[in-house]
């Protein structure tokens, strides 16, 4: 009989023995803490990618439609497109399908010919389908809606009951609809347009009051057509199988390699012998490299041959079940065997550097392997992102690791090989600077006594919490970064969605102050002052002088163009969402019913100055910059304030402007300039939105300075700088930047090379 | 051959205060000169060898082996030296052959001369047994041998033992103090630390005594028994020990 006394006395020491691990502890109870908020905002930024993108639709014929077809009470399209009344009631409806490209047929055969398509093609038709192929890639649309006079009374399938009236009554038109089945995006806009015809077919018979009438409203004949060939489909569904398969198993493989080739020699005891040959730390972790993405590659590959085996395997048994049974399901193509095995090389490469810097750092296996999770759950989205509906490749696109790689593959196993080869540049750029990246970390971690001889650690709260009661830092540790961090992400997921919805004014006042208080300004001031000596120290609020925030401020002016051109490139890069476009413009609605620019200015410019740089300037590049290289700390304290942002345009811009703030901040050591800098760079990007047109076309400083893009209407459609003004600018920026430093070696009597923020009180014109 | 001068190596303690594993320590070791590092555990035995085998970096002082300096000139003074620790870590499979002859590739060693030169170390130690047989397999003390085999296969001037006897059986530590003897009649410089005291009264032509990370006696064997007055090596060792914790505690 089992004593439960001793199984409670094992239970309580093995316990006690991971509850001392702090590293267990770090991976299991604190990093989801940690990790589900960081992937909340990433969530937040794929929602730019999942956004629904317009339908371009080709309507062949649609302007003679209410010639041709009298009866119908309600019209299919209306004088600039769409018949709006059709898509009302459809949340998104009218931006979807505002792409309306009408041409006419340009000769009565094409009619014919489009007519007698059908699904058993003979060489003709298939010509027939190759040139609508044609069209559509040159017009870069998505279907192509065909609208032709009709010959026969073929009722539509899905509406058997009308069929003897219908083949009584006038001669209806006939719709046919091109899409291509292997594409996303023409397999959205396909539902799309198929509900609006739905609509539009239901209407007419609402509209028509005698069963009479309602035979005669009968409006078309439907027929849709699929021009994509089945083995295009076929290779389509493997084009998302294969790669997924094959970036799961080359990062699974290369992390267990990594694992065992780096912690397991150390705890092996094995490593000590290696270091003192006479080889250098980059050979050892080549060395590494090397054998783990050995092992990634053949780990990916005999799980594709698996996959593809079993692939073959099924598609033999249904084929015995007939053509037709599953006529989208075959064989993997054998050219999406051979891509697989190029696209396999690079991706192993990366997966192998990012598992060997991760496993560097581990002391043991077993914690080691308690990284495997937050590597995958970070890999993931990246690698679901190319797999979303209508997520198209883009420059954007190309750009973005891991996603980038897998939307290559995709595209070479889908045959779309000018995609994969206009876009190869970027993608190998940005994900060979990733391996380079965690190669150099895996390098830098076989150089740090404290990774490679890191003693037992004993996690204990009490001590903990002793050393922070103490209170003995004089500056933020890089852990207690890491806390804020995690908090002021945790939070801000957190308040967004217990803060009232910004509805009006009001709301919008409430739900900024909440969020950015709460959940950015009060973090670090309460960690500054129960986890350091001196508060403000910590949170720079060091007095500076006048000149240095006046030239903070002009410094904001001068490199604005800068921003502006760099904002501009971002968008054009990943450009907004019809989703996100509709949030601005809700936002606008909601600024409308603002007490004056002065509130925004306050609520939009300034508190997100304070609140923003207190944290990041103050706190974070405070506890960064005494651990790292000053250049380091400035552009990781710049990517976690671009990473606090919503959007990814937004972050991108954030991060650049943060690379500024931190500049400021070092040359200034005091965080007023980069809340004078802040302020007004937030100033000017909130007046670039809301100038009016008027003023601008008054005022001739502005005209000078501006250049104004219109559309058909003459309405304002975008703003930016004129190239002399903006160079001079910017030129300007950069000279202030550097007075900074002359004026204060002047001030302090040629005490060059002493840093701005050692400025004294005595030398101070006029103190904040 | 190894020169020594007011090294300190610190060590991170908790969040804010760190741990001086060495202080201060200065001395220095001729060619054919046997040393033995002795002291306590904690002491700071592993850290100086370590230092002097390049892997950690002086916190403070310098340290040169063959007029290398351990720091700037790291891989020189690699290329001199040999280290064997005491966790008689080997690659489990791998044979005895194949695991000394991976390390000897590290020193551009050509092919022949490197299988010569393996035949003879397993000729000369008497582990012709161990050649072909997996590391994984062999015992504690076959396993510190290989180590041994390793650590010589580019003939280094200088060999550190970091208490290469630990854990090893007598008919084991009698093999490897063999070993070391051998290497001793080739006037290979040689540091060796450990708690056993006969084998430093065998082996070492001087003693060097670590205690709280300093540096409390330095001498031969016999000039240290006479020093302290004591009637073997144990006893002086327990006596300087004692001294030195009651100067600390006053």
């Amino acid at each position: 009989m089992i004593r439960n006394s001793i199984a409670l006395h094992v239970f309580r020491r093995e316990l006690i023995d991971q509850w001392r691990d702090r590293r267990t502890l770090l991976t299991v109870i604190f990093l989801p803490l940690l990790l589900y908020p960081i992937l909340g905002l990433g969530m937040l930024q794929m929602m730019q990618f999942m956004g629904e993108k317009p339908t371009r639709v080709i309507a062949v014929g649609g302007q003679t439609l209410t010639e041709n077809n009298p009866e119908a009470k309600v019209p299919l399209f209306g004088p600039d497109g769409w018949n709006v009344e059709l898509l009302l009631g459809k949340a998104n409806c009218l931006s979807q399908l505002e792409h309306v490209q009408f041409i006419e047929p340009t000769a009565e055969e094409a009619a014919r010919e489009l007519a007698a398509a059908s699904p058993e093609a003979d060489d003709q038709q298939l010509q027939w389908r190759a040139a609508i192929q044609r069209e559509l890639q040159a017009q870069s649309a998505d279907v192509l809606l065909w609208i032709a006079p009709g010959q026969s009374t073929e009722p539509l399938p899905d509406n058997a009951n009308d069929d003897a009236e219908g083949a009584n009554g006038p001669s209806p038109l006939r719709v046919q609809l091109f899409q291509n089945s292997a594409s996303d995006q023409s397999r959205i806009a396909a539902s799309r347009v198929e509900e609006i015809l739905s609509r539009w077919y239901t209407a007419n018979q609402t509209a028509a009051k005698s069963p009479a009438e309602q035979s005669a409203a009968e409006p078309f004949h439907y027929t849709a057509s699929d021009l994509a060939p089945p083995e295009q489909i076929q290779s389509q569904l493997w084009a998302r199988i294969l790669p997924f398969i094959l970036f799961l198993w080359t990062l699974t493989g290369a992390f267990y390699a990594a694992v065992d080739g780096c912690a397991g020699e150390k705890e092996r005891g094995t490593l000590e012998a290696l270091l003192v040959t006479p080889s250098t730390r980059r050979q050892i972790v080549l060395g590494k490299l090397w054998t783990t993405m050995t092992f990634s590659l053949a780990s990916g590959l005999v799980n594709l041959i698996g996959t593809i085996g079993t692939g073959l395997f099924v598609s033999a048994q249904l084929s015995a079940l007939g053509p037709h049974s599953f006529p989208n399901f075959g064989p993997p193509p054998l050219s999406a065997v051979v891509w697989l095995l190029v696209g396999a090389i690079p991706i192993s490469a990366l997966f192998s550097a990012i598992s060997l810097s991760v496993a560097a750092f581990a002391r043991s296996s077993k914690e080691g392997q308690h990284y495997l999770l937050p590597i995958l759950m970070t890999c993931l989205p990246l690698l679901t992102l190319p797999l979303l509906p209508g997520v198209q490749m883009d420059l954007g696109m190309s750009l973005i690791p891991i996603s980038g790689l897998m939307f290559w593959l995709r595209s070479l196993i889908e045959g779309e090989y000018w995609n994969a080869a206009k876009f190869m540049l970027p993608i190998f750029l940005v994900n060979g600077w990733c391996v380079y990246l965690a190669v150099s970390w895996a390098v830098v971690q076989f150089q740090q006594e404290s990774v490679l001889f890191r003693p037992v650690e004993r996690f204990s709260i009490v001590a903990w919490l002793l050393s922070i009661l103490n209170r003995q830092h004089a500056w933020p540790s890089v852990s207690q970064v890491v806390v804020l961090v995690g908090l002021i992400a945790g939070l801000k997921v957190f308040l967004q969605g217990v803060a009232p919805h910004p509805t009006d004014w009001s709301s919008f006042v409430a739900h900024t102050l909440i969020v950015l208080g709460g959940a950015v300004a009060l973090p670090a001031i309460l960690l500054a002052i129960v986890m350091t000596r001196n508060a403000a120290q910590t949170l720079q609020m060091q007095r500076t002088t006048f000149p240095m925030l006046v030239g903070a401020g002009a410094m904001a002016v001068c490199f604005h163009p800068l921003i502006v051109t760099f904002q501009q490139w971002v968008m054009t890069l990943y450009p907004l969402t019809v989703d996100t476009g509709q949030m601005q413009s809700v936002l606008h609605n909601i600024l409308d019913g603002s007490p004056g620019m002065w509130a925004i200015l306050l609520l939009m410019a300034v508190t997100p100055a304070i609140c923003e740089e207190l944290a990041f300037r103050g706190f974070i590049l405070s506890g960064l910059k005494r651990a790292l290289k000053p250049l380091n700390a400035v552009v990781i304290t710049a990517i976690l304030f671009g990473a606090m942002h919503g959007l990814l345009q937004q972050s991108i811009v954030a991060s650049a402007t943060g690379i500024i703030l931190g500049f400021v901040a070092l040359r200034t050591g005091s965080l007023w300039p980069c809340m004078i800098y802040h302020a007004t760079h937030n100033a000017l990007t909130l007046q670039f939105a809301f100038l009016d047109p008027e003023l601008l076309a008054q005022s001739r400083f502005l005209s000078f300075v501006l250049e104004v893009q219109v559309n058909e209407q003459q309405e304002l459609t975008g703003l930016s700088y004129a190239p002399l003004p903006a160079a001079f600018l910017i030129i300007c920026g950069m000279w202030i930047a550097m007075s900074l430093k002359t004026y204060h070696a002047a001030s302090t009597n040629g005490t060059a090379g002493r840093s701005l923020g050692s400025v004294t009180p005595s030398v101070s014109e006029a103190t904040l | 051959m190894i020169e020594v001068s007011h090294i300190g190596k610190s060590y991170p303690d908790g969040v804010s205060s760190v741990f001086w594993a060495l202080r201060d320590v200065s001395f220095s070791i001729d060619r054919g000169e046997v040393v033995g590092l002795v002291g306590a555990n904690g002491a700071g035995k592993t850290s100086l060898l370590r230092i002097l085998s390049t892997v950690l970096r002086p916190t403070t002082g310098d340290a040169w082996v063959g007029g290398c300096h351990v720091v700037d000139d790291s891989q020189a003074v690699r290329r001199q030296i040999g280290f064997v620790s005491a966790n008689t870590a080997v690659y489990d499979r791998m044979t005895g052959a194949e695991y000394v002859r991976f390390f000897g590739r590290f020193y551009d060693i050509p092919a022949d001369e490197l299988e010569d030169r393996i035949e003879e170390l397993f000729v000369r130690f008497r582990m012709l047994n161990l050649r072909d047989q997996l590391c994984g397999r062999m015992s504690t003390g076959m396993k510190q041998k290989v180590s041994i085999a390793r650590a010589l296969i580019h003939n280094p001037d200088v060999l550190i033992f970091d208490e290469a006897t630990l854990g090893l059986d007598i008919m084991a530590a009698r093999s490897v103090m063999e070993m070391v003897l051998a290497l001793r009649e080739e006037s290979k410089c040689i540091v060796f630390s450990t708690h056993i005291m006969s084998e430093l009264e065998r082996l070492c032509d001087r003693l060097v005594v670590l205690h709280r990370g300093r540096m409390i006696a330095e001498g031969t064997a016999q000039e240290l028994i006479t020093e302290y007055q004591e009637e073997n090596l144990e006893d002086m060792f327990f006596q300087i020990l004692a001294a030195d914790d009651e100067g600390a505690a006053v």
